[in-house]
């Protein structure tokens, strides 16, 4: 997901939409869909144990398609709303948060901070604030 | 710590009691009646010049518009507690004071989830204002979809989704799809990724 583009001196981080990955659901990752559907702005928030990652996520316009809600749910990822999701947690990372509590006393709002600096540790980068209290 | 800067009020009409309530004074017998159709409480207390007796009249109404969004938005203890009547109105009581009515609008809102949300129809009520009310019609479906993720899912044959070969146990729970894969190609899927967690059919 974390990409790195070397500039010539440095390595700079290059995120995969940017060159140009489409994240399709509803189909097999060979399968190309006939109508697929961006997601609001074509900007989908993914948040992983690796960080928050920005997709640009294709939904099924099929005819038999699922709910957009379904089509997060069957790839593993759990919509924030079930109207119109833009944002959406990955299972792999609810469970991580799930077996921290058991063992320690950090909040929701602490491990989300800590998958931000995860992202980013410098601060630098532009960033959408999601959980703001 | 932190603290509300209205703690210090509301500690105080904490100690005053609840709203509305009536304490009876002592030695006094409260007998209700209902009166024309409406539901009344006579108390008759022993003084010292002899007996004194007050009637209260207890209307009961359903909030409507901004109340019943107000109401919503109060946890599951309040509903069972107020029950409705406290927006009686007394004879002998004044009327309850304009701190007290801001101290019940500044009511600490929650997410919580009572019986009461279900009556909720008013169209001043945003989704956002009842998120879990909202959620709870589509949890049988997060919690078959969280199911589905335990067995093949849309993988009923065992043909690997590479080479198409006839016995297909594998696949991995850290890759984005749920493909079946042989052997050899699950082991060629993974060798630039070799911390993923690979499962195989029973």
């Amino acid at each position: 997901m974390l990409a790195q583009e070397w500039t010539g001196e440095f390595f700079k981080r290059t995120p995969l939409k940017t060159l140009g990955l489409h994240v399709q659901l509803g189909h097999k990752a060979s399968e190309r869909c006939v109508l697929p559907i961006k997601a609001f702005n074509d900007d989908f928030v993914l948040i992983d144990v690796g960080g928050i990652h920005s997709l640009s996520l294709d939904f099924c316009g099929c005819e038999n398609a699922q709910s957009h809600m379904k089509q997060l749910l069957r790839v593993g990822w759990f919509p924030s709303t079930t109207s119109d999701p833009r944002t959406a947690a990955t299972f792999r990372v609810l469970r991580q948060y799930h077996i921290l509590s058991f063992e320690s006393k950090v909040s929701a709002y602490q491990f989300y901070h800590s998958l931000v600096r995860q992202t980013d540790n410098t601060g630098l980068l532009e960033r959408k604030v999601r959980f703001l209290v | 710590m932190f603290r509300p800067p209205n703690s210090q009020r509301r500690s105080h009409s904490v100690k005053r009691g609840r709203l509305n309530e009536y304490i009876p004074p002592s030695a006094t017998s409260a007998t209700r009646t209902v009166n024309n159709g409406v539901d009344c409480v006579t108390f008759i207390s022993q003084h010292d010049g002899g007996l004194s007796a007050s009637r209260w009249n207890i209307e009961s109404q359903q909030p409507t518009g901004l109340q019943q969004l107000e109401k919503c938005c109060t946890d599951l203890s309040d509903m069972m507690d107020d029950d409705g009547l406290n927006h009686g109105n007394t004879e002998d009581t004044d009327d309850p004071s304009d701190e007290t009515l801001d101290l019940r609008k500044k009511r600490k809102r929650t997410a919580g989830v009572s019986l009461y949300l279900l009556q909720c129809h008013d169209l001043n009520c945003r989704p956002q204002d009842q998120p879990l009310l909202n959620w709870m019609q589509d949890r049988d479906v997060f919690l078959l979809e969280i199911l589905r993720h335990d067995g093949r899912g849309d993988m009923a044959s065992n043909s690997c989704g590479l080479c198409h070969a006839d016995v297909a146990p594998f696949r991995c729970k850290d890759c984005f799809d749920s493909n079946l894969y042989c052997q050899q190609c699950i082991v060629k899927n993974h060798s630039r990724s070799p911390v993923h967690r690979v499962e195989v059919s029973g």
